[in-house]
This record gives C-alpha cells, structure tokens and sequence, in this order.
C-alpha cells in the first residue's frame, strides 16, 4: 500500500529499542495523526509492516511480505505488526500525517481499517514468531502452465498443429468444395 | 547406446555450440561420442569444430551412395562426427528417411551420439528429430524461442522421443527475461543448465575453435561439463552458471574484507 511520505517524526529506530507498547501509549497520549512503519528482516526475506492511526487511536493496518509478494490487511496484518515490534532485526519509522490524508487513506483502503480491542491492545509479553512468515510463504502458489502461457502471450502455440497435421488437414479438405457444392 | 537431438525450433540460440562442446564434455568422461550435424540446408558444425575438408558427408548417406561409417571422422578430444557437406547441388536428390538407419547404427557403435538438428519444423528437421530416441531442447529466455521450444516439445511428445531437459541459454540476468522456473513450467521438462550470455562463445566461434578448448573455465564451457555429468547419470545439480571472472570475484571478496574491517 502506498502512503504518503509525510512528516518524519522518528526514524531509523530500533526495533530492539523500542517497546512498542509504550510507542502506542505515547502515539495515543499525543493524539497523533499518521503511521508507525517497521520495517524487519525476516528469515527469508525483508518485510514491512504500516500500522495507521486515527487521533492517536490504532484504526488501520497493512503488511506486506516482499519475497512472496503477499500482503495482509487489518486485523491479520496487525497481528504481523505486534510480531514484527519483536523481531531479531529491524528499524521503526514514526510519520505524521494531517487528519485528513489519514481519513482518505482509511476511505481507499477499507480492508485495511480495523480497529484492535482493548484486550488486543492491552500490554503482554511478545515472543516473535516465524510462523507467521511461514504462512506467507506458503500461500505462494506457483503459476500453472496455462498461466504462464497466457502471461507470455503463447497460449495459441500449445495448440498449433504440426506440419504433418496441416498436411492431413489439406488433403481431407477439398478446396474447390465450396464453390462446386460438393463436400 | 543413446542419441540424443538437440533441437530448438529457432535458430540462433546455440544448438551447434552446444552439440560440438557437449560432446567434448562427453569425451572427456570417458564416452565414445559421435556427433552428427543433421543441418542439411545449413551445415555448420565442421565450421564450429574448425574443420573444412570432408569429402564425405551425411549427404552421400543420405543419397545411399556410401555407408554412415564411411562418413564417421575423427575430431578433437577423440570425439567422431558425421560433417554435413556444404554443396547446395545435391539437396533434391537426399532421401531423409535413411537418417534413422544411420543413427541407429552409429548408437550402436558408441556411447553417445548427439545430432545437431536444423531449425524450424519442417520436414529436414522433423526427421532429424525421429531419427533419435532423446532430445535436448534448447531455447534461449525470448518468447519466440519458447515458443519454437514449444511446438519441438509437442513434436517430441507425440513421436515418443523422450525429453531428456531443457538448456536455457544466454540469458542475461534481466527482469523481462523469461524465467527458469516459467520456462520448465511451460516446457514440462527440467533444465539441465542456466547459461548466462558468455562473449567467449561468439569469440571462439570466430576463433573456429570449441569454447571448451578455447576457453575452458567460461560459464558456458562449465555448463557443458555440468550437463555431460549430468547425462551420465552423475549428481550435477543445474546451477546458475555466473558469468562473474576471476577479476570480479577478486573484487568481490576484497569488499566482503572490507565491510568486515
């Protein structure tokens, strides 16, 4: 998902460093307007997490695996982000955004709006998992032949009959046929 | 004992190299080798191996006129090939049917008989094709080649010659390409080697040398000797051929301290 650079409030932060729950209690005291980006190295690849907020409340999230191609939106890709907040390796981004670029990226991006419960928010213990990368990996289902086919523009020439078929094909078809009447 | 074509539907793709340099690589396991070049219009595997006198060739067995063996010559690296000849003059009077019995009797004197197949379907081609029990396909990573890989494939398929792999050559790394992996998906065979554009084929072809002789430690000469084993049933896995040289791999290692300092 795209999102507008805004304005840089923190950067390069460590992943290591930061205590993501206390980040959320801080973004939500500041009534902060705009997204928390954390960028990690999974163990296949790099990922990158968005988790945008609304007045300082959580509202939206999305997560994207770049190896897979694969991106999760709203409460999934929030899962990720909190797992992400606890990875080996990875930096935290803080942009600040008006109100209003937050509201038309919420209106554009409906499968990302979900808002976390107080359970879901409340401060526990986070044990980074790789389960969730495993999943990603999994749902890259390799393209079939017909698609590939398709993507190379080749799809007619599966079905392109030999010479010897061609040949056949002539000598069953008598061209005069059509213009005698007869078959 | 196995004749195996390697075909490709488009020309310019490799084929002659491939055959001339992978029978090398055969020969140097150990293998008796003959190689056949099958491009009757366009015969150019005795310019690849550097040879241009051969009174007699696959046309004169192909016309009836002598036995395949007499047109069985001696090359490089103990390697034996059936040249074709270069005179336009007798084309009409060959009879492609005789290339089978030909074949035939060269696998049963040798290991390995390779036949450089012409390009395009039509019907040179086609028997050149049905006159061996394998075929080696090579394509490079374009559409139209695929696309010519294609229809070899189908041929192939229906005429029970067994699809032994796929050479994906001089592929350049760039992201239009056509992938490995798109193209044994498309071809439903596995590829036996991922060569990379190597200039030193087009130098030793100038050259009129084998590049496994000329340059025996470029990708494409590595690549032939992956294949070779993996003909014979030994464990190559295909791998990536880089077309990185010494100086380049020098330099990368020379950072690798660096960023390690």
């Amino acid at each position: 998902m795209n999102l507008p650079a805004g304005t840089p409030l923190k950067t390069g932060l460590e992943v290591a460093n930061v205590e993501f729950y206390a980040l959320l209690k801080e973004l939500d005291k500041l009534k902060f307007n705009g997204y928390v980006c954390l960028t990690v190295a999974g163990e296949r690849g790099f990922e990158e997490g968005a988790q945008i907020f609304d007045d300082g409340k959580p509202v939206a999230s999305v997560y994207e695996y770049y190896k897979y191609r694969k991106t999760y939106y709203g409460e999934e890709a929030f899962n990720r982000v909190l797992n992400a907040a606890v990875a080996k390796e990875g930096i935290i981004d803080v942009f600040e955004l008006s109100k209003e670029q937050v509201h038309l990226i919420l209106a554009f991006n409906e499968k990302a709006i979900n808002v976390p419960s107080p359970q879901q928010l409340a401060p526990r213990k986070l044990v980074h998992s790789p389960a969730y990368e495993n999943q990603a990996a999994s749902s890259l289902v390799p393209p079939t032949r017909d698609a590939l086919l398709r993507k190379y523009k080749l799809a007619d020439v599966k079905d392109t009959a030999e010479s010897k078929d061609l040949e056949e094909i002539a000598l069953d078809t008598d061209p005069l046929a059509e213009l005698t009447g007869k078959k | 004992m196995r004749s195996i074509a390697i075909a490709s539907g488009k020309g310019g793709v490799g084929k002659t190299n491939i055959t001339v340099n992978l029978g090398l690589a055969l020969a140097r396991l150990g293998k008796k080798v003959i190689i056949v070049d099958a491009d009757i219009v366009m015969a150019n595997l005795g310019l690849t191996m550097g040879i241009d006198r051969s009174p007699i060739s696959i046309h004169h067995v192909l016309m009836g006129e002598v036995d395949i063996k007499d047109a069985v010559y001696d090359g490089p690296e103990g390697v034996k090939y059936v040249p074709a000849g270069l005179s336009m003059s007798r084309l009409k009077r060959i009879d492609y049917q005789r290339l089978k019995d030909a074949i035939e009797d060269l696998a049963a004197m040798s290991d390995f008989v390779l036949v450089d197949n012409p390009s395009g379907l039509a019907q040179d081609s086609e028997n050149a094709l049905k006159s061996c029990k394998e075929v080696l396909i090579v394509t490079t990573p374009e559409p139209a080649a695929l696309a010519d890989a294609i229809k070899i494939k189908n041929q192939s398929d229906k005429n029970n010659i067994n699809t032994v792999g796929v050479i994906y050559n001089m592929a350049t790394g760039d992201r239009d390409e056509i992938k490995l992996q798109d193209v044994e998906t498309i071809l439903e065979a596995k590829a036996l080697a991922n060569i990379p554009l190597d200039l030193n084929v087009r130098k030793a072809s100038s050259a009129q040398q084998p590049v496994l002789l000329k340059f025996p430690k470029t990708p494409f000469s590595r690549a032939m000797n992956d294949v070779a084993l993996q003909l014979i049933g030994e464990d190559a896995a295909p791998r990536k051929t880089t077309g990185k040289n010494a100086l380049a791999r020098l330099i990368e290692k020379l950072k690798k301290l660096l960023r390690l300092a």
